[in-house]
């Protein structure tokens, strides 16, 4: 060890005594020239589409959902290459993005996405993270051949002028919006959000007594045996019931709603004349008259129908209320602000009423990316948050004006 | 060793060899140990950056 140093020191502090001082330099020179260019054309070589291609999940899964965009071939005959998006262009980031690939490799060697069903189960987190990185740097890459002082905004259509001139005010990241332009989106129904596995944990520690009302934080499956087995419906997140027993697993919850009594009444809501949807229960168990108990019934006069207070009792799987719904709000509002404000600022929660929220929700949760659980607990947010709960909010008021990108 | 630091006053008869060594010692240096050391010093910059990334800054902006 001492003499190898020992040498290493020689090397570079002894003046050379048999070689000139000029072939020493001229001998470096060409060297480094060599060395750099050598390390270019590695760079290169691993930047080409060949070598993404090499290995099977790339050649398998993402070749040939690109070659049927219009990524890969075109009118113009311009086409995008995988480094062209998944590659920073910049030195630095480039090769930290080269090194990060090492986590590839040993996926690569490990077989972690070695199969089609193995790939659509990552392709969520694998998406996640590449989009992640798009709204970090305003999806640069995409910028490198799409950029906002170049577009000619009145060659757009109409509908795209107001959407994508608005964009170039605030100079967004296109991914923000254009998801899914080169491959399949991700499945996003077995999607979580891990915002509630802290509920859930949260939830199994709640101390529950009997008698007391809590709310869900899970939509939950309701029996009507204490073993579980027989299915008769299922609760909404969020909804309020009380704890009447527990028995092993099971718990036994009374459940006061209300419905619109018109078909078989299967669909319970929270409140009278409100759709906010807190129950949904099979068609025969709907009509049974000794396991639904109408304690009430008024017309609501904005639609004539008769809407029915009615009650009854079921068992469901224990450990899924809390005694304050706040936590599941926090959540939603998180959610509702972070997925909605990305097009368009979201008008406040009580904007609208409770029964104009749905229709406005479900046609626009598509472009989001929030999963079902989710979006469930959002619209709910928005309906008990919605005008006819809010008794401060005038819901004139031209703050609240919505404004949305899409016309 | 230290015979050798006077340079051009070294008896000619070690000469040939000296300059061998001296030759293969350059050789090496330039065409490969410097660039392998080149290309792990960029290696573990990126790796660098890349937890850097990880811990502190996030995806590149």
């Amino acid at each position: 060890m001492k003499n190898l140093l020992r040498s290493i020191r020689d090397l570079f502090l002894k003046p050379a005594v048999r070689i000139g001082l000029g072939v020493l330099v001229t001998g470096g020179f060409i060297a480094g020239v060599l060395a750099w260019q050598g390390f270019n054309t590695a760079m290169e070589a691993t930047n080409k589409e060949e070598f993404c291609l090499s290995c099977h999940t790339m050649h398998d899964n993402l070749l040939p959902e690109l070659q049927k965009t219009v990524h890969w071939n075109n009118r113009t005959g311009v086409r995008a290459r995988c480094p062209d998006c998944h590659v920073p262009h910049d030195f630095t980031d480039k090769v930290a993005r080269k090194m990060q690939a090492s986590r590839e490799v040993l996926g690569q060697l490990i077989g972690t996405i070695d199969t089609r069903e193995k790939f659509k189960e990552h392709r969520l987190v694998l998406a996640q993270r590449e989009w992640k990185r798009f709204s970090a740097n305003g999806s640069k890459e995409c910028r490198a051949c799409h950029d906002y002082k170049d577009m000619d905004f009145d060659k757009m259509r109409p509908a795209s002028q107001v959407a994508m001139r608005k964009a170039a005010e605030r100079n967004q990241s296109c991914v923000d919006c254009h998801k899914g332009v080169a491959h399949q989106l991700p499945e996003m129904k077995g999607a979580r959000n891990p915002a509630f596995d802290t509920l859930v944990s949260s939830a199994s520690g709640q101390s529950v007594d009997t008698g007391k009302d809590y709310f869900l934080v899970v939509p939950q499956e309701l029996f009507a045996d204490e073993g579980l087995t027989q299915r008769i419906g299922s609760v909404e997140v969020a909804t309020q019931v009380k704890v009447l027993e527990t028995k092993g697993d099971a718990q036994r919850v009374e459940l006061a709603l209300w419905r619109k009594n018109k078909g078989y009444g299967r669909v319970w809501y929270s409140h009278f004349g409100l759709n906010i949807t807190s129950a949904i229960l099979d068609k025969d168990i709907a009509q049974d008259t000794s396991f639904v108990k109408v304690l009430d019934s008024k017309e609501d006069p904005m639609t004539g129908l008769e809407w029915q207070q009615v009650t009854a009792t079921a068992w469901m799987r224990k450990g899924s209320v809390l005694d304050s719904v706040e936590p599941v709000w926090t959540i939603a509002r998180a959610s509702y602000s972070s997925s909605c404000s990305v097009c368009h600022r979201q008008p406040e929660e009580a904007h609208f009423d409770a029964n104009t929220w749905p229709g406005l929700f479900g046609g626009m949760v598509g472009f989001t990316s929030m999963d079902d659980d989710t979006a469930r607990v959002v619209l709910k947010y928005l309906q008990t948050h919605s005008s006819d709960f809010s008794t401060s909010h005038g819901a004139g008021s031209p703050d609240s004006a919505l404004q949305t990108a899409r016309p | 060793m230290n015979t050798q630091t006077s340079g051009r006053s070294a008896p000619s008869g070690a000469a040939a060899p000296a300059s061998k060594s001296e030759w293969r010692r350059f050789l090496l240096l330039a065409f490969v140990g410097l660039p392998i050391t080149m290309t792990l010093a960029i290696a573990a910059y990126g790796f660098v950056v890349w937890f850097l990334q990880i811990l502190f800054f996030g995806p590149p902006s």
